[in-house]
């Protein structure tokens, strides 16, 4: 893994805040969100600069211009319209997470009509993005095949929010990737292989668009090309989304965000004393990260009005593709805080950074260890999974679960269906893992396929009884095939349960919407006020031998 | 007065009594096939007896269930043919699984170990929030069963590496035979028995019961008259002499109460049950309070607060039980066993799991103190 510098120790539980929020929203098409328009505006100029600098350095041709602007303009209109059901999807789930929310509040439970509607308002934006980043990858590719493999390179070290500085001056930082690289510590990089096999795997589920897409899509592109080829129509294509659609994007991002805090506490049960305490911490953390009013610490208005004016004067300059002078690229390095749109580290965030992890070991110390084990088990989540939401009870006749559900499919099939059937069977569980949990390479897949035909004929020759028996093992072993959830298990291992039970802690106990449900919660606790007991005598009584319903009757 | 019929009246008629024809012959195969079911097996002679020829009655539960020649007692699963009753519980389950012992709850009785759980359809209780009533509030053969001999059940428990049978998820005392049966041919091969159970059973039975099962759960469900009688349709004075008959007998048992919001949850009640079990069974009985989820017929419930189990833990250990346990509500510090005399932590548990077991030869490995229970 790669050394934490003093900027990654700060930036790390803004990443784990980040990664909390949108985990499973990546809202490629409108970037990072900012409510204060100064920082908006110097969001948009960054962009400029840096899609000016990436075109001055391809030195592409006109051919290659013309192609990459011909793709700019269709990757638009699919941005356009998937922006515009987007809106629709947004919409729908504000409606269906706000109820979700409520419930979540309450704690009792999900009634089946506000869990379907979360599930469906979810799975339809994901399955909305996943068909906008397929479209762009399409058009990506067509936009590949113009560039050389240096430009592509060049385009692939480009990033679309990144401090325009780490491209002026990528011969002096090589970045913290390569520093990685030459790390020799055996578990961390294993621990980074993991990790990147798990964002393919990620990638392949929810979609990705890769750098030339975001180059195509990004808002300041369109016109910087249209200008290039003196095309007035295109550079007057508007973009982008409207500041309503931004608040309810980041309304969704919040919600999304408590209710995950809250499946969280109603699964880990805190004491109101544990909840006191975990709230004081919290709001401590909060405003270490100066984010306790949920207002990220901006930088001064003067420093934004001078970062305005050297990105100007250096969007001029490339806009001319000219050399950036030395005195301005001094002055922008000086003012890099201003640059980083407001995330960058102030003075005394080291400070800051050790204070987090002090108050994360206070956390840790207030838990119980059988909260310890649910929390490291715990991940982010909109609808809770059974263990969280409706655990086994005791004394409860289980259901089967879906994996259980599956075999008895496999054993009910008659033989002779079986037989001819058995290698469409085995393909079609192989895609289904394989859709979910990351794509086998062929010796994995000729591997697990042997596996499940032995497990399903192994299924298939039990006894009503000994199935029965060993329907869980079974199961456990069809779960196996999900290579996500292994490398999960993986990489659970390696990193060690103190070490996951303090990112855990700093990525949810004090995130810093936690304090006000804390709040919520503990005054929930205090106002349930006692309600009046049920008169016996007014209910529907139980059927019973002393109301003539001993014998059944004669049939 | 001749009748006029109209011709749609006609056609109804002629199909009812079509229907009703072809009907007969079924329903009597049905009746046939349901009395030749290949699983009834004759309920022991001690725990029935026949008058007026064909008359029978029932004496394992308190209910004495007095039946005609083809009636069912009101369990479900006990028929009199024609003077002889007979039991379609026997080596009819309709659920078997593999769990931990804790799931019962029983935690003070091997912990950790895994428990080859059986049931069959039917149940003498009627509670309106049970969570099992698809099994319980059924007749047996109308179920899917499985064939699972008597004979056979130590045999696969010992293949399964569970050296427990328990008895549970429906009522045991709908399934007597059955349950005893195979508890004395485990108890040869040692196989331990655990049963959980509302014990409303007579005392008799539940003597013969005890020479076999090794730990009993028992549903003490309120302390109530009343509550018993409208909510579960059936009465707490047997319960409690069962209980008693328990400690005579000297057996190992635990004390489970589900606690239902505005049903059950008063706290003098609850204070008088558990003044009650100090006294009477002594304060080294585990008891626990359970969270109600909405089931069956009180869906309309909510959930229990977590706080109100809380109180209800308090209110325990103020009457003196030295064992009060949380269930259904994971992770949480009530469902650790706690020494009574260091207070240390002995056995951590999530839910049903045992995350650390601190026991020693049934001591606790901090403070030497015996922890009653059935360890080994």
């Amino acid at each position: 893994m790669k050394p934490i510098t003093i900027a990654g120790w700060l930036i790390l539980p803004l990443c784990l805040v980040g990664s909390a929020i949108g985990a499973e929203t990546p809202f490629v098409a409108a970037p990072p969100l900012s409510s204060n328009p100064d920082i908006e505006e110097l969001r948009h100029l960054k962009q400029r600069l840096n899609v000016l600098l990436i075109l001055n350095h391809l030195n592409a041709d006109q051919r290659q211009l013309r192609t990459l602007y011909e793709c700019a303009r269709a990757a638009r209109e699919v941005q356009c319209q998937f922006l515009d059901r987007e809106a629709e999807t947004i919409k729908r789930q504000e409606e269906a997470f706000e109820a979700f929310k409520i419930e979540d509040i309450a704690n009792q439970g999900f009634s089946p009509k506000t869990e379907r509607a979360a599930a469906s308002a979810e799975h339809d934006g994901k399955k909305q993005r996943k068909r906008f980043f397929d479209t762009i990858n399409a058009i990506e590719e067509d936009a590949r095949q113009t560039l050389t493999a240096e430009q592509q390179a060049m385009i692939e070290e480009w990033k679309l929010d990144g401090p325009p500085e780490k491209f002026l001056f990528r011969k002096n930082h090589p970045g913290a990737g390569k520093k990685a690289e030459k790390d020799t510590d055996e578990k961390k990089q294993e621990i980074v292989r993991l990790q990147k096999e798990m964002q393919t795997i990620f990638k392949g589920k929810y979609g990705a668009i890769g750098p030339v897409g975001r180059l195509l899509i990004c808002e300041e592109t369109l016109p910087i090309l249209a200008g290039k080829l003196g095309d007035k129509e295109g550079a007057a294509n508007p973009a982008g989304t409207s500041e309503e659609m931004r608040a309810r994007i980041r309304h969704v991002a919040e919600l999304q965000a408590d209710i995950n805090l809250l499946n969280l506490l109603n699964g880990i049960n805190f004491s109101a004393e544990q909840m006191t305490q975990l709230m004081t911490l919290a709001e401590k953390a909060g405003q270490m990260r100066g984010e306790k009013t949920g207002a990220k610490r901006g930088p001064k208005p003067e420093t934004v009005a001078r970062a305005k004016e050297l990105l100007t004067a250096a969007v001029a300059c490339a806009e001319q593709n000219q050399e950036i002078p030395a005195k301005l690229l001094k002055d922008m390095r000086d003012l890099k805080s201003a640059f980083a749109g407001g995330n960058a580290p102030p003075s005394g965030a080291r400070k800051d950074a050790d204070g987090i992890q002090t108050a994360a070991r206070e956390v840790a110390g207030l838990l119980q260890d059988n909260q310890r084990k649910t929390l490291i088990d715990y991940n982010p989540c909109l609808i809770p999974p059974k263990n969280l939401k409706d655990p086994v009870r005791v004394g409860q006749a289980q259901d089967a679960n879906r994996q259980v559900k599956a075999l008895e499919r496999v054993r009910s099939v008659p033989a002779e269906k079986f037989a001819k059937n058995k290698e469409m069977i085995l393909d079609h569980v192989l895609d289904g893992a394989e859709e979910h949990g990351g794509a086998f390479t062929m010796e994995e897949r000729a591997a697990h396929r042997q596996r499940l035909a032995t497990m399903m004929d192994e299924a298939r020759a039990l006894s009503d009884v000994d199935f029965e028996l060993q329907k869980e093992d079974l199961a456990a072993q069809l779960m196996r095939l999900d290579k996500s959830e292994t490398l999960k298990a993986e990489l659970a291992k390696l990193v060690g349960d103190d070490e996951m039970l303090k990112n855990k802690i700093i990525a949810h106990l004090l995130h810093p919407r936690m304090p006000p449900l804390l709040e919520t919660r503990l005054n929930q606790m205090k106002s349930a006020a006692e309600t009046d007991r049920v008169n016996l005598d007014s209910i529907q009584p139980a059927e019973s031998c002393a109301r003539g319903g001993c014998a059944l009757p004669r049939r | 007065m001749t009748r006029i019929i109209h011709r749609r009246e006609f056609l109804r008629e002629t199909a009812v009594l079509g229907l009703g024809l072809t009907a007969f012959p079924a329903l009597k195969v049905l009746a046939e096939f349901e009395s030749s079911l290949p699983n009834t097996h004759e309920v022991d002679r001690r725990w029935y007896r026949t008058f007026d020829g064909t008359h029978t009655q029932c004496a394992v539960c308190p209910l004495n269930c007095v039946l005609e020649s083809g009636q069912t007692c009101f369990c479900r699963t006990r028929r009199n043919h024609d003077g002889k009753l007979l039991s379609h519980a026997y080596e009819n389950p309709c659920v078997i699984s593999i769990d931990p012992i804790e799931k019962l709850p029983l935690h003070h009785c091997l912990p950790s170990q895994n428990t080859l759980s059986l049931a069959v359809g039917g149940c003498n209780l009627r509670c309106l929030y049970c969570q099992n009533w698809r099994q319980s509030q059924a007749m047996p053969q109308t179920l899917k069963n499985f064939e699972l001999r008597a004979s056979d059940v130590p045999a696969k428990a010992s293949s399964k590496q569970c050296q427990i049978i328990a008895y549970t998820y429906t009522e045991p005392v709908a399934f007597f035979e059955y349950m005893t049966d195979i508890a004395a041919l485990a108890a040869r091969n040692r196989v331990r028995n655990v049963c959980a159970s509302a014990m409303f059973i007579n005392p008799d039975p539940l003597r013969e019961l005890c020479k076999q099962i090794d730990a009993f759960a028992v549903a003490l469900k309120g302390f109530d008259e009343k509550f018993y009688d409208r909510v579960l349709g059936s009465r707490l004075a047997p319960v409690l002499k069962a209980i008693e008959t328990l400690r005579a007998e000297k057996k190992w048992f635990e004390i489970v109460t589900l606690i239902i919001p505005t049903y059950n949850d008063d706290l003098d009640k609850i204070r008088e049950m558990c003044r009650w079990i100090a006294r009477t069974v002594g304060p080294d009985t585990p008891i626990h309070f359970g969270r109600f989820v909405p089931e069956h017929k009180l869906k309309d419930l909510p959930r229990t607060p977590v706080p109100t189990l809380e109180r209800c833990h308090q209110i325990a250990c103020e009457e003196g039980l030295r064992y009060v346990y949380i269930f259904n509500v994971a992770p949480h510090e009530a469902n650790n066993t706690y020494c009574h005399a260091c207070r240390k932590t002995v056995i951590k548990r999530l839910g049903f799991k045992v995350l650390e077991n601190h026991l020693s030869e049934g001591r606790c490995g901090f403070c030497r103190t015996a922890i009653p229970g059935v360890w080994v």
